[in-house]
């Protein structure tokens, strides 16, 4: 089982990318990297089956 | 007489033969369309400079007598693939002024036969999200009300096929981008199987579940188009246009929008009458219960963004500040995801088409929804962050399987789309089935008035 991925932990990644977001744009963008977690879940669910 | 730009293309293809029409009439009638029609819709990015001296060599080829079906025909492309000497800027800031040196290979093959490249058409920024207000090209605009958008990503493409500007566009499709926009624009989508038609010269979105396929006004069109592009040995998608569907065997999978509250009823109405329609030609419906939707959504999300943030790498490092903000933040999702997730969806990818091609046997053909409601307003997108309209498409990307979207209905004026889904490399069954429907309904002859 995976740790629960941090906000901290998609920021250092962003960095490591070279990208750096405004406020606005990071809060999209971890919404959108949380539903992404989300998603992995349910395909682990699915092969569990 | 007929507007030599509304001759579909077999009646356009046998004029040209004839001699009664030549490829330079056409082209130069396509482009007066172009003119009028194309301020509005904004479906086309970029007019080929040397479109007419294109027309005079299809006209060169046709004196011969040694031309194909597509010889002499406009086409236009998708701004996400390469056609030599023209942009290709995937309708991004971070590619402006690049002109593309070579045709990709499914071009080429137009090209080849004798079509006329006729020009560039809108795209959603790299085909990952829009519509986009901040770009430089203005995003398409639906026909039918251009208040509303056109789905995509190839929005140009099903605007100015679904706007007469063309009766046949190229696209491309990760996770419903040609099928999609032609359900919101009410033509033809015609996603191949996987691998049939080269995705070379296209920017990749997700190498796992890209296609490249075309739209068009009608079923058949959209075959021919295919088989023009196909290579190697395929069974040609228009084989089988004309003959009966009598006793093919149709699995509704009704359930699979039905159920979901976001599904308009007015959608669930037309793919309801559209079972009908086919059982009265002849096939035989029968209600399913397909695998569950959203771990095909799942997985196919997981490959799209994991492979997606791999091929934008580099030029995000470059470029970050000239990406549009929605599709900079979507690149940015796949940031959460690793190898290790990656390689879980693929698992998945091989499973679940599996279960799909399970749940179809006995079956030739699946029923079900392109889209759940019909075009969303541009008033529904503020241009900071992705809205994801709901769909039915991105399974058959993830499964690899051929599959048509065509026109079943309206709602408030605007088209609503069915789907149908074949085993790999039949798409010849799809469009025979797709071809016959269209003939018992009125809902691919009707276009948008202006």
């Amino acid at each position: 089982m995976k740790a629960v991925f941090t906000e901290t932990e998609f920021r250092a990644r962003l960095a490591a990318l070279g990208l750096s977001l405004d406020d606005k744009a990071f809060a999209a963008a971890w919404a959108g990297a949380q539903h992404l977690r989300g998603e992995v879940a349910k395909v682990e669910a699915y092969l569990k089956e | 007489m007929t507007d030599p730009a509304d001759l579909s293309l077999p009646e356009a293809a046998a004029m040209l033969r004839s001699g009664s029409l030549t490829s330079r009439e056409l082209a130069e009638a396509v482009l007066a369309r172009i003119a009028t029609q194309n301020p509005r819709l904004h479906a086309f990015t970029h007019i080929a400079t040397d479109a007419l001296d294109q027309a005079d060599r299809a006209d060169a080829l046709l004196a011969e007598g040694n031309s194909g079906p597509l010889c002499g025909i406009p086409i236009a492309v998708k701004d996400l693939m390469d056609v030599a000497g023209q942009p290709a800027t995937s309708g991004s800031r971070v590619l402006a002024g690049r002109i593309a040196d070579t045709d990709a290979p499914a071009i080429a093959r137009f090209r080849a036969q004798g079509a006329v490249l006729i020009g560039k058409l809108a795209t959603y920024e790299f085909a990952m999200v829009g519509p986009d207000l901040t770009l430089p090209d203005p995003p398409a605009r639906n026909p039918w009300n251009p208040a509303h958008i056109t789905g995509g990503s190839s929005s140009g493409s099903a605007a100015a096929v679904a706007g007469g500007l063309v009766r046949l566009a190229i696209g491309t499709d990760t996770g419903g981008s040609i099928r999609s926009p032609s359900a919101y624009c009410g033509c033809v989508g015609l996603k191949p199987t996987y691998d049939r038609v080269s995705r070379s010269g296209a920017f990749p979105l997700s190498p796992s579940l890209d296609h490249t396929g075309p739209l068009a006004a009608t079923v058949e069109e959209a075959a021919l188009a295919l088989d023009a592009m196909t290579e190697g040995d395929w069974r040609p998608a228009s084989a089988r246009i004309g003959q009966p569907i009598t006793g093919l065997k149709i699995a509704y999978a009704r359930d699979w929008f039905a159920d979901d509250p976001q599904a308009s009823p007015a959608l669930i109405r037309a793919l309801d009458e559209a079972a009908s329609t086919l059982s009265l030609l002849g096939a035989q419906i029968t209600l399913v219960t397909l695998p569950d939707y959203p771990p095909f959504e799942a997985a196919a999300s997981v490959i799209l963004h994991a492979e997606a943030l791999e091929k934008h790498r580099s030029l995000i490092c470059d470029h970050a500040a000239d990406y549009g903000r929605p599709t900079l933040q979507c690149l940015a999702f796949g940031a959460a995801l690793d190898a290790e997730d990656l390689a879980t969806a693929r698992e998945a990818q091989t499973r679940l088409t599996a279960d799909m091609l399970a749940a179809m046997e006995g079956y030739d053909l699946i029923l079900t929804a392109t889209t759940l409601t019909p075009a969303l307003p541009f008033s529904a997108f503020d241009g900071e962050k992705a809205v994801w309209t709901p769909m039915r498409t991105i399974a058959f990307n993830l499964t690899g399987q051929p599959a048509l979207s065509l026109p079943a209905g309206f709602e408030n004026g605007l088209p609503l789309g069915m789907q149908l889904i074949a085993r790999p490399g039949d798409e010849d069954l799809l469009c025979m089935t797709g071809h016959a429907f269209e003939r018992a309904s009125d809902h691919s002859v009707l276009r948008p008035l202006f």
